[in-house]
């Protein structure tokens, strides 16, 4: 799993920042992006394996961000983060094509091995 | 309070909760990477760096207990923004348990729910429930012997829930108890009208149960 490409969404700074540099310690190349427009461009020029998304984000939130993934790159696995109260979004998320959801606060060892499981899917 | 003041502060209560869990998510990655960091150098281990490690994982326990906590007033908080649920009687008391439980551990009574008989969504008045649980868990925990305990048992019947609060054991008379017991049910008598909902009473050997038996859904 040396290199797999992860992208994180989340518009809390400090949050996703750190969970990207916890993840690149176990060797993933993740990169955390606050915005849902721009993660989306970004994931254009360079593709992820796995893209790590907030579901309530301001402007373009997580559910969107995830239907426009699943038409523009259909390769890219997609784990939805969401918050309390959001679980019906999880659901929404999973119908419209999400790998999966989970809770936050999530522990890092669950992260990582629903990541590779979405990641061994996609293979 | 009337339901334009009751969807207002369910729907601040549920979004301050969201972001406090927002909050709990950051400490919990910062408190990881501080340990992932001392963790680095394993042979340079010293007693500060263990001392360090086991400081990061009491914050991120009780990160835990908070993000726990706060799902759980979050729950609560929807109660109020709709007036009818579609709801598991298990959980509903699961959540009875959760937000009644400081009070109990005060008055050092233990408080646990049984599992529903049949497993069953019905459409419930969620808040109204809490409240006259909640009133009724007060009233039952005043008169609980220290050490004792309160036992939530529901059961439905053709749609119908009723939820036994048995309480054992007590620390007055049935007699007194049976007396006092029709203050609490004069106390809540307005919301028990608006939900149809109906109190009733028992006395066992050792203790003292409350009745609530509420109405099926239209």
């Amino acid at each position: 799993m040396g290199q797999w490409n992860v992208m994180l969404v989340d518009d809390e700074s400090d949050f996703v920042d750190t969970l990207a540099e916890r993840l690149r310690m176990r060797g993933f190349r993740a990169r955390a992006v606050t915005d849902g427009h721009e993660a989306l461009a970004l994931a254009e020029q360079d593709p992820p394996h796995l893209m790590i998304v907030d579901v309530m984000m301001p402007g373009l939130g997580g559910l969107e961000v995830l239907k426009r993934v699943k038409k523009t790159l259909p390769d890219t696995r997609v784990i939805l983060l969401t918050g309390v109260g959001s679980t019906k979004e999880g659901i929404e998320g999973m119908r419209l094509g999400a790998f999966d959801y989970l809770m936050k606060p999530v522990n890092i060892q669950v992260l990582i091995d629903k990541m590779h499981e979405a990641l061994v899917d996609g293979e | 309070m009337d339901e334009l003041e009751k969807v207002f502060l369910g729907r601040i209560s549920a979004g301050m909760t969201h972001e406090i869990n927002n909050v709990l998510a950051t400490i919990r990655e910062a408190t990881g990477l501080m340990k992932d960091l001392l963790l680095q150098g394993k042979d340079l281990s010293t007693p500060l760096q263990e001392k360090l490690v086991s400081v990061s994982e009491r914050v991120a326990r009780q990160v835990e207990r908070g993000s726990y906590l706060t799902t759980r007033l979050n729950r609560f908080a929807h109660s109020l923004d709709h007036p009818e649920r579609v709801e598991d009687p298990d959980e509903l008391l699961g959540l009875t348990v959760d937000i009644n439980q400081r009070f109990a551990r005060l008055k050092k009574v233990q408080l646990n729910a049984l599992p529903c008989s049949r497993n069953q969504r019905l459409s419930l008045p969620s808040f109204h429930i809490q409240l006259l649980l909640a009133n009724a868990l007060s009233w039952l925990m005043d008169r609980t012997a220290g050490g004792g305990e309160i036992i939530l048992r529901p059961t439905v019947e053709s749609g119908r829930l009723t939820i036994e609060m048995e309480a054992r054991p007590v620390s007055e008379s049935p007699t007194e108890m049976a007396d006092t017991f029709t203050e609490l049910a004069t106390h809540v008598a307005t919301v028990q009208t608006f939900i149809g909902a109906d109190f009733k009473n028992r006395t066992g050997v050792e203790g003292f149960s409350i009745i609530l038996d509420l109405p099926p859904a239209v």
